[in-house]
């Protein structure tokens, strides 16, 4: 009868819940977005170890700061927040890539190459394997960051265009443009699987 | 160009959704819920911990305002007890038939109050005692010389006259001497004996009505003796109704009454054969007041008169 209810019950609810001492609210929290919070860390790290670290602390970071969480906005905005402040914190500590310097629409082909799971035996193994996921992990890959970051929010979170630029700290427009560029840059990575997906 | 069709493309959601099974290790799942049941288990600790502190400053003070705020809420609403018996003294006029402390010489009830007597430490009646005491003082000496001209004893209560004294114990005795050499003169005294009280109350009768309020003859029961120590509680409400006597000297007077059985037994035969039948009526009706088994206890001689007294 518990379960049923914190079922019914809304992200915010739940996390309010969660932060004045009800354990259970955060286990249905957890089993709604734990997937979504996975893929869209996996996909921008291309590591699954580094990934189960992030992941993880994007967790943990929850917890802590459960205390200070306002339901001001929509708590998927909040949660990928914190999935998104933790991933620059990985890619600084890395050097891999500057997320927060670069602006979005005009550095994409610079930046494919310093996307951290690209690696150059990827189409081997993509042959070999002829597994889509691979394919579509590979095209993932080969999106810029900021690009990919703006497509796996919408895909992942299901959030706004605006709560997307609220969160990556951009306006509402560049947020389309980087949009614009990783789908057509995922249709032309995944031309042939997406025509067979269609069919 | 910029349309809002280009940012998504349904075909490339549906491959994504279709192959997309990453799904966090048990593992990760597992440390992740942990860690949260963990930080709420440990705020719950702290909070009863905090809770459940010991003593702290305030809670002794608020014990004694506890305390405080019941006493003074209850006591008042406590039931007051019968007021004390004042010392054996009294204004009445009564005293005017006073008889003089057991174990004492009969003369001494007429002596005046020059040495350090018992009457010496009488408090100062008050103006209403004063006043309460001339009202009553008219028809009692009304009452005595116009029994002293029939020749019979005044109207007084029949166990003012009739007082019946049991033998006193060795150590009664010892007090009695003792009071009578005036060595212990604030030790309450016993009644004098019966033969030794009609030549005072016909001197006191005979004395003015003025004269100075003296010790009451009723005397309170003795510490110590055997009597006291059987006698059966007496309330104000059971005492007798004589005249306009006030509740002291009712009380006075409950204690000078009979105090055992065989005491009013001989009292009320003494009173039927003196042939004072009211009189006798009256003791039968205080003793069945001081006794709820009156009627049981009477003997036969008294048990088929006192069938006859309602």
């Amino acid at each position: 009868m518990a379960a049923q209810n914190l079922s019914d019950d809304s992200d915010e609810s739940l996390m309010l819940s969660y932060a004045q001492g009800k354990a259970a609210a955060f286990d249905a929290l957890y089993a709604r977005h734990r997937v979504g919070v996975y893929r869209y860390v996996l996909r921008h790290c291309g590591n699954a170890p580094v990934a189960d670290e992030v992941f993880q602390d994007v967790w943990t970071n929850l917890v802590r700061t459960r205390a200070t969480y306002a339901p001001t906005s929509r708590f998927s905005a909040w949660l990928y927040t914190l999935a998104h402040n933790r991933l620059v914190d990985h890619w600084r500590a890395t050097g891999q890539v500057d997320m927060v310097s670069i602006d979005g629409d005009d550095a994409a082909n610079d930046a494919v190459g310093a996307l951290p799971a690209a690696r150059a035996d990827e189409p081997d193994e993509r042959a070999a394997n002829r597994n889509i996921a691979a394919h579509l992990h590979a095209a993932l890959a080969k999106v810029p960051p900021l690009q990919r970051d703006a497509f796996l929010l919408q895909q992942e979170s299901g959030m706004s265009l605006l709560e997307i630029a609220t969160l990556t700290g951009v306006g509402v427009e560049t947020v389309k443009s980087r949009l614009r560029y990783a789908v057509a840059k995922l249709r032309s990575e995944l031309g042939a699987l997406r025509e067979l997906a269609h069919r | 160009m910029n349309d809002d069709r280009d940012l998504h493309d349904t075909a490339l959601d549906a491959l994504l959704r279709t192959h997309s099974a990453e799904t966090p290790p048990p593992a990760v799942d597992a440390a992740v819920l942990a860690a949260a049941h963990r930080a709420i288990d440990g705020e719950m600790r702290a909070r009863p911990a905090r809770a459940t502190q010991p003593w702290r400053w305030w809670m002794p003070l608020a014990a004694a305002a506890a305390i405080g705020v019941v006493v003074i809420g209850i006591l008042p609403m406590a039931p007051t007890l019968v007021e004390p018996t004042p010392p054996a003294t009294s204004d009445a006029p009564t005293t005017a038939t006073a008889p003089p402390p057991a174990g004492t010489q009969p003369i001494e009830a007429a002596r005046p109050d020059t040495q350090g007597t018992p009457m010496a430490r009488v408090p100062v009646p008050s103006a209403t005692d004063r006043m309460s005491a001339k009202r009553d003082a008219a028809p009692t000496r009304e009452r005595a010389e116009s029994a002293t001209k029939a020749g019979s004893t005044p109207s007084r209560p029949y166990y003012q006259m009739y007082r019946y004294v049991p033998p006193e114990p060795p150590a009664a005795e010892q007090d009695r001497r003792a009071n009578a050499t005036g060595a212990v003169a604030a030790m309450p005294q016993a009644a004098p004996a019966p033969q030794a009280i009609r030549p005072q109350q016909e001197a006191a009768a005979r004395a003015p009505a003025t004269q100075v309020p003296q010790e009451a003859n009723a005397q309170p029961p003795r510490q110590g003796s055997a009597a006291a120590l059987t006698q059966p509680a007496r309330s104000p409400e059971v005492l007798p109704r004589t005249d306009a006597m006030s509740l002291e000297d009712r009380q006075k007077v409950a204690a000078a009454q009979p105090r055992t059985v065989d005491e009013w037994f001989a009292l009320i035969r003494k009173l039927r054969s003196e042939n004072r039948v009211p009189d006798a009526i009256r003791a039968l009706a205080d003793f069945r007041a001081a006794f709820s088994d009156a009627d049981a206890r009477l003997p036969e001689d008294l048990r088929d008169w006192a069938k006859t007294v309602p």
